[in-house]
């Protein structure tokens, strides 16, 4: 997706909005499976979380804070600087936004609590529930919420500016 | 741009808003790509620098050469239309957000203060391009 174009910083908020949401349907998903013992793949629910990554332009990234030509020192006040040229501005990077690079399954073991009544329990009366904690769910939705907000304001932070040129 | 154009646009006051315009663009395009990644790991924040090359270009106490050919090397204060916001990436090892560098308040503060710098500059624009109008059409400034 190229960045340059003037409703690129919607985009970027749109995919940061589009981020916390995906986080949020996690999370959904997580508490109400949050005490599912059976699945497809056999055994209980696992904790599912989604991993974030900056998007970049990928040819630009190694362009930051570069510049080209001579940069000419000054040691003395009355010198006069020779300043560097800068990148011109389609070929610098600014970030592409947010990504969501892949929704993973928690590692952390099953939570064993003893139950023999329970007709999933194993041999010692012992039932494996989803590896979930529903106060860390909790804390991480209201991040989430929170996060969606700021992106909220972004957006329409770049809307008014964009209305505002057009009255230029 | 003709001869014409050049006095009526090449002024300071229009290439100095122009560019301020084009600098709150690219701040407004920063701060949201910060504010999307403020729950990404290991994100570095990134800071648009303009104002300081500006005020430098402006000031005229400070000595200016003037190339004449594609070889030199610029000296001294640039021209108005040389000078670009820059994107950069400082360094900032901080963990404001607990996952990256990037602090929500200070971006948000940051936002609202570009939005401000924005919708002045193009009222600073209307402005100005009303008044050549006015004298286009030698009628005196209309009222906003």
């Amino acid at each position: 997706m190229g960045m340059s174009g003037i409703f690129s910083g919607l985009t970027i908020s749109a995919s940061g909005l589009r981020a916390q949401r995906l986080k949020q349907n996690a999370i959904s998903y997580n508490l109400a499976n949050a005490e599912t013992t059976r699945t497809a793949d056999g055994g209980p629910y696992r904790r599912q979380f989604v991993v974030f990554t900056a998007g970049s332009d990928h040819k630009d990234v190694s362009l930051v804070n570069q510049k080209i030509g001579l940069h000419g020192r000054s040691t003395n006040y009355s010198h006069l600087p020779i300043p560097p040229r800068n990148f011109p501005r389609d070929e610098r990077f600014f970030g592409n936004g947010v990504e969501v690079s892949e929704i993973r399954e928690d590692s952390r073991p099953p939570k064993l609590v003893y139950d023999p009544s329970h007709p999933d329990a194993d041999e010692n009366g012992y039932v494996a529930l989803p590896n979930i904690n529903v106060i860390e769910e909790m804390t991480d939705m209201i991040a989430a919420t929170r996060a969606h907000e700021a992106n909220v304001t972004a957006f329409n932070s770049t809307k008014s500016m964009l209305m505002q040129a057009l009255q230029l | 741009m003709g001869m014409l154009g050049e006095l009526v646009f090449n002024k300071t006051t229009l290439p100095v808003l122009i560019k301020s315009l084009d600098a709150s663009m690219l701040r407004s395009r920063v701060i949201s790509n910060n504010v999307a990644n403020v729950t990404t790991p290991g994100f570095q924040r990134l800071e648009v620098k303009f104002e300081d090359e500006l005020r430098t270009a402006l000031d005229r106490t400070r000595l200016r050469g003037r190339t004449t050919d594609k070889k030199h090397m610029a000296i001294g204060r640039k021209n108005i239309g040389d000078i670009d916001a820059q994107v950069e990436r400082p360094v900032d090892p901080t963990l404001a957000s607990g996952v990256n560098n990037v602090d929500i308040d200070m971006e948000m503060a940051k936002l609202a203060e570009n939005q401000i710098m924005f919708n002045y500059a193009v009222k600073f624009a209307q402005g100005a391009y009303r008044k050549i109008n006015s004298a286009i059409q030698a009628k005196p400034i209309p009222p906003q």
